[in-house]
């Protein structure tokens, strides 16, 4: 494992552990909805961190390949062999800008329901909010 | 297999007529329009479609050069993989048909429009998806979908308690999805592949799970957990049954037993070869048995007991599957195919009692039967039905559960199974005879409420029960046989 990759897990561990603290643990509605972006985004690294590769061919946007190149007629081509030894893997890299789609959607709902609460009750405190529906039933 | 255009366009066309919805939002007469035609094609498409396969891209099975790729198998599929059989048939069907059943009653609503429409597609595409994705991360970004769809569904109902509903959805949806995503990527990491039968056909290959896969089966089973609404996120799902409209909580609890059968199956082929992970299934499964069925015994508003009631049956569905056997899994998706009958015809009933009612707590109702005798007769049916009475369908797959638990070594839990059938019956008929036969109420039934679409549908329901009673094995083999053929 590369010392990118490492430090990529242990960042993304921490990521994920305070994403988690933030969502149990605090009270205020907006540092709940942020701990549970930062899950998204610890995970987001951890798939960075599998599709990395040292000095790695960008498949995307290297011209180093032609499936059906011959080395001899095409000087500048790759082999296949030397080209996949040298690509990186780029299929993480399409699920993280996935990802990063879903996780922006899911973030402006879960906003714009705090932002409803907050109207509601005048509070971002939770246990507040929650106090107030208990005194509304 | 033979490589069906059609099979696409039950993701593509739900969420085309969402657009088309949501950019007629307000103008509830092309909504209705667009709405009713849409219904039509959805309903057709399934239907119409062939069995076999779609790649997408046109990308064919491929040569994976393991040397160079240190892929354990020869050869892998390239793109996104769609399978549709028996099965997904089945469980398309039935989605499609409740869905327009909501649509329906949801464009005759006038508060609602467009957009509502709009989320009950995307929704309906997405479980679509889910049933029919070879794919782990196609998979994965439909129950995110899914979930600001349903999400959307509750906030819909405009209540504070909705909001809050909906919130804390959001919130262990996102733990959850960041859970299932993170025991993909590790399987990524670990065998390079996402495609469903490649990665089950490589993990076989290579022996005994390693332990960062180990970790993966943990963190996607979390998921599962949350997804289907089984404990400890039980409370979370019932909270979003009970605070939605009940036509569409009939449309939730259905979208969750089908997640529940498509991951529990996609789980199984995957890592067919790790028994603890039906043990762990089942313990979940038998927890939310209990806890379903206490919570439901317990509660006193109509939406809220059929709610845990929904949960519990989801429970019973996770034991058959997570028994472990191709007998037990079949009359566990089975018995999934016919709790959300069932459960529908419930909710539909709970409907129309909102509507005419205005509440549904069930100490402020009573003498229903002389305002509506049809939805009292309905009700009581529905009630027999889902307790596992013949001549419905939910006797033919209870009997098949305990059959199949006795046959696992397991006769425990056929004695669970009748004793959930006993405290569903015993909790809804209560509130049977607090709505439709208890002596005197303060409460007066909205005269203008006729409900006619709402007593349409649950004929229609009620006489689908029973024709999947009389003829279970119209639906249970087409069930069985994909089983056994997975191989899970």
């Amino acid at each position: 494992m590369e010392p990118f990759q490492v430090g990529a897990f242990l960042t993304a561990g921490i990521l994920v552990i305070t994403g988690l603290w933030a969502v149990i643990m605090m009270d205020n509605i907006l540092k709940k909805v942020i701990g549970a972006n930062l899950i998204g985004d610890g995970v987001n690294l951890v798939l960075i961190g599998i599709g990395y590769r040292p000095g790695g061919l960008v498949p995307e946007v290297t011209h180093q390949f032609h499936a059906t190149a011959v080395p001899s007629s095409f000087s500048h081509f790759l082999a296949f062999n030397e080209f996949a030894n040298q690509a990186s893997y780029s299929l993480p890299f399409a699920l993280v800008l996935t990802n990063i789609v879903i996780g922006a959607s899911t973030l402006s709902v879960m906003l714009a329901l705090s932002v409803v609460l907050y109207h509601k009750y005048h509070t971002l405190s939770v246990q507040k909010i929650f106090e107030g529906m208990e005194e509304e039933d | 297999m033979f490589n069906s255009t059609l099979i696409p366009l039950m993701v593509v066309f739900p969420l085309i007529a969402a657009v088309l919805v949501n950019f007629m939002h307000q103008k509830n007469m092309s909504v209705k329009i667009i709405a009713i035609v849409s219904s039509i094609v959805v309903i057709l498409v399934p239907l119409m479609t062939l069995y076999g396969v779609h790649l997408f891209s046109g990308h064919i099975r491929t040569e994976s050069f393991p040397g160079i790729s240190k892929l354990l198998i020869p050869d892998v599929y390239m793109g996104i993989v769609y399978s549709y059989g028996a099965l997904q048939k089945i469980l398309l069907a039935l989605l499609t048909v409740v869905t327009v059943f909501v649509v329906m009653l949801s464009i005759t609503r006038k508060l609602i429009s467009g957009v509502y429409v709009a989320m009950i597609f995307i929704s309906l595409a997405s479980v679509s998806a889910i049933i029919l994705a070879d794919d782990f991360f196609n998979f994965f970004v439909f129950t995110e979908v899914l979930t600001v769809a349903q999400a959307a569904l509750v906030i819909a109902v405009k209540e504070t308690k909705s909001h809050k509903a909906a919130f804390k959805y959001m919130i262990f949806g996102n733990i959850s999805g960041g859970s299932i995503l993170l025991g993909i990527a590790l399987l990524l990491g670990v065998y390079g592949l996402l495609n469903m039968t490649d990665l089950s056909n490589a993990i076989k290959a290579g022996g005994a799970l390693q332990p960062v896969a180990l970790t993966a089966v943990a963190l996607i089973t979390v998921g599962w957990l949350y997804e289907s609404g089984l404990f400890p996120f039980h409370i979370v799902k019932s909270n979003m049954y009970e605070n939605a409209i009940p036509e569409t909580a009939a449309l939730l609890q259905l979208q969750s037993k089908f997640v529940l059968v498509a991951m529990s199956i996609a789980l199984l082929r995957i890592f067919s070869g790790y028994p603890l992970l039906k043990s762990v299934m089942l313990g979940f499964a038998i927890f939310t048995v209990v806890i379903g069925s206490v919570m439901g015994l317990q509660q006193t508003d109509l939406r809220k007991l059929l709610s845990f009631v929904a949960v519990g049956q989801a429970g019973l569905v996770a034991m058959g599957i997570g028994l472990g056997t191709p007998f037990s899994i079949s009359a566990g998706v089975f018995h999934a195919i016919n709790d959300v009958l069932s459960m529908a015809i419930l909710f539909f009933v709970a409907g129309f009692i909102l509507e005419s009612y205005k509440t549904t707590k069930l100490d402020q109702l009573g003498e229903g039967l002389k305002k509506a005798p049809l939805v009292g007769l309905i009700m009581f049916l529905a009630t027999i039905a889902i307790s596992g009475v013949p001549p419905f369908n939910s006797y033919q797959s209870e009997l098949r559960l305990i059959q199949s638990a006795v046959q696992a070594g397991y006769p425990e839990l056929g004695i669970l199974v009748i004793l959930l059938s006993v405290a569903t019956f015993v909790a809804i008929i209560k509130a049977f005879y607090m709505i439709f036969l208890k002596p005197g109420t303060n409460i007066e039934a909205d005269p203008k409420v006729r409900g006619t679409m709402h007593k349409t549908i649950i004929v229609i329901l009620i006489v689908m029960c029973l024709f999947i009673g009389l003829f279970p094995n119209l639906i249970y083999d087409p069930i069985y046989n994909t089983i056994v053929a997975l191989g899970v």
